[in-house]
């Protein structure tokens, strides 16, 4: 029966193999002359963008990609690998093949990482320059500009808690009652707010470099209070609604899309951490040059960012989108220069070079 | 005609496994991978946890799971066993992260688990349920109780019921009949399932993050961590090898003790 079936099987097999073969050699033969001319002639993609998944892809595909293909006729596929944008460009190089040419919004560590591994493409001069014209300050670096920006800050439960900590001394405070949580994936995060309680300033930590031994011994005296370590903004959000938790480090944004929906929450500014995502550009991409004019796109349609910000409720570079919001909106977005000036920045230099032993001994913390 | 199979198995089984075998001790710092993994509190208590919690999982699902399939061998009347089947079935089907949202719904501190036992005064304030490796034995149970039962119950179908009337006709107790008649008849089916449900228990990933979060590590979470979050992959193949090994262990020692034929025969 099993020979049987294999025999019936077999010319169709044969069939298949020879337009198999005929369909590479003619792609292959086309991606040559497409390479060929790709001086002369546009380059009209198609682009593969790695986003978030879920609402997040949904809104870079109905904010940015769809215009932007009308715009331009270049197609654009979205494929979703949310936080794994890393490992597995790291395996796409080793296998010798980047099957990406952009990355939305990478988070901020991710980036630094993936800039120093050389595994996306720096800015071109000229391009830097213009959207160092057209977005706000510091939001463009050497690899790319950030998008989808949020804080990490500290929020409460306003039904559960007296008095919400009102900066990140308080909220490493054991004598502050209060069942809290933070994040598990980013040790960055959580290390520079244990050093922000142990007084540094905000406005210093960009270039601070981190006193691990002092940082791990204020994490440890908390943990006991920590009753959630989320990995993800879901289970966040769901240790709130469900009472798990009264307090914690969490999105801004997504602080304020839990009041909305009915969970009384206070965000607080102070010690805050601002945290960019980052559009970059993967090096050996197949199409370069579209990729970077899907980012000057970007860039230069501050609509189009309102639009995406409205949906996802993170915020963009171009000062400009807030013409595009209602006011209500804006001022829960981190790049509202009243909110910006309150959050600290990450030293993410420090993180790429130290990341091994940090690592390390975050895991040695978070699981042993 | 095997040729094709065995080249499938050859490129999609063995080929990975080898070459992960190969890769744990050739990348990073080579056997030192190794060296690394154990020196780890964090594996160390990983390793541990996912030994401890699994054990408790597969005596409560095998416990369970064997009542469960004797008892549709026993069944005659055609409602009952569509019920129980019903019962065994769904919640194989069901994907995971759905049963485990129930779960993290049930056992949460406003949860309805923590509402009742407040309404019965068992309790005053909430407990914390969810979180912790209660939540994971729980949640996980649920989960391979239908292994059990499946790995269990071909065993359960071959045994002659009216060894037992005889036994008991002959005089013998209720447990005299159960400890020397039916169990040395079973016996092959629960190790079987023992084995079956332990395997696949130390390789959980989802249900020890949703319900036993960053406190109650799974050695599949230390690996997903070292590949997605921290990029050392030397000793993430290490830690899986490590895996593999206590995976093999247990179904080649269940495989001495009854046979390949009772274990195949419970994995369907």
């Amino acid at each position: 029966m099993g020979s049987n079936l294999l025999r019936r099987g077999t010319p169709w097999l044969r069939t298949t193999a020879v337009a198999a073969a005929t369909a590479m050699l003619v792609a292959a033969c086309g991606g040559g002359s497409k390479q060929n001319s790709a001086a002369e002639a546009e380059d009209k993609g198609p682009l593969v963008i790695a986003s978030w998944g879920a609402y997040f892809s949904a809104a870079t595909k109905k904010n940015l990609v769809e215009p932007f293909t009308k715009e331009t006729g270049i197609q654009v596929q979205i494929v979703d690998a949310p936080g794994k944008y890393v490992a597995n460009l790291q395996s796409q190089q080793k296998a010798g093949k980047m099957q990406w040419d952009l990355l939305d919004s990478t988070s901020g560590p991710d980036a630094y990482i993936l800039a120093d591994q050389k595994l996306v493409e720096p800015l071109p001069a000229d391009l830097k320059k213009q959207f160092e014209s057209v977005l706000s300050k510091g939001s463009v670096v050497d690899f790319g500009f950030t998008f989808s920006n949020l804080g990490y800050v500290i929020a409460c439960r306003t039904d559960k808690v007296k008095e919400c900590p009102p900066d990140a001394k308080s909220f490493f405070d054991k004598s502050i009652p209060g069942r809290r949580q933070s994040v598990a994936t980013s040790p960055l995060i959580n290390l520079s707010m244990a050093e922000m309680a142990s007084g540094v300033s905000p406005k210093d930590l960009k270039t601070h470099e981190i006193n691990l031994d002092r940082a791990f011994a204020k994490l440890k005296e908390i943990k006991p209070e920590m009753k959630v370590w989320w990995q993800s903004g879901d289970q966040m959000e769901q240790a709130y609604r469900n009472g798990e938790v009264e307090m914690g480090i969490a999105y801004s944004g997504r602080a304020f899309s839990l009041n909305d929906k009915g969970t009384p929450m206070k965000v607080v500014w102070t010690d805050g951490i601002y945290n960019p995502g980052f559009w970059q550009v993967v090096k050996g991409s197949q199409h370069t040059k579209a990729a970077f004019k899907f980012l000057e796109w970007v860039a230069n349609h501050p609509e189009a960012q309102a639009g995406w910000a409205k949906d996802t409720g993170y915020s963009v570079p171009n000062p400009k989108a807030f013409d595009y919001m209602a006011d209500d909106l804006k001022t829960k977005q981190v790049d509202w220069p009243a909110n910006r000036e309150q959050l600290a920045s990450l030293n993410y230099e420090w993180y790429v070079k130290n990341q091994a032993e940090v690592n390390k001994r975050w895991q040695e913390f978070l699981r042993g | 005609m095997a040729a094709p199979l065995v080249l499938a198995i050859l490129f999609l089984v063995i080929y990975p496994l080898f070459k992960l075998v190969y890769d744990s001790l050739t990348q990073g710092d080579g056997p030192g991978n190794y060296v690394e993994a154990f020196k780890s509190s964090a594996i160390r208590k990983a390793i541990l946890m996912t030994l401890a919690q699994s054990a408790a999982v597969t005596v409560l699902s095998v416990t369970l799971g064997s009542s469960l399939a004797w008892t549709l061998r026993r069944a005659t009347r055609r409602s009952v066993t569509a019920v129980l089947w019903a019962a065994v079935l769904l919640p194989f089907w069901m994907g995971l992260v759905v049963k485990n949202y129930a779960f993290a719904l049930l056992l949460a501190r406003e949860g309805a688990v923590n509402h009742f036992l407040q309404k019965l005064g068992l309790i005053d304030q909430p407990v914390q349920l969810l979180y912790t490796a209660f939540a994971v034995v729980l949640g996980m149970t649920y989960t391979m109780i239908p292994y059990a039962v499946l790995a269990a119950y071909p065993t359960m179908t071959m045994v002659d019921v009216e060894l037992l009337n005889a036994a008991q006709g002959m005089g013998a107790s209720k447990r005299k009949t159960f400890s020397t008649v039916l169990m040395p008849l079973i016996r092959p089916g629960i190790v079987a399932s023992t084995a079956i449900v332990f395997a696949i228990s130390i390789g959980f990933y989802v249900t020890p993050v949703l319900l036993g979060g960053a406190q109650t590590p799974f050695i599949a979470t230390v690996i997903s961590d070292d590949i997605f979050t921290f990029f050392n992959y030397p000793r993430a193949a290490a830690s899986s090898v490590i895996l593999l090994v206590i995976a093999i262990s247990v179904l080649g020692l269940a495989m001495k003790a009854v046979g390949l034929k009772a274990i195949r025969g419970g994995l369907g």
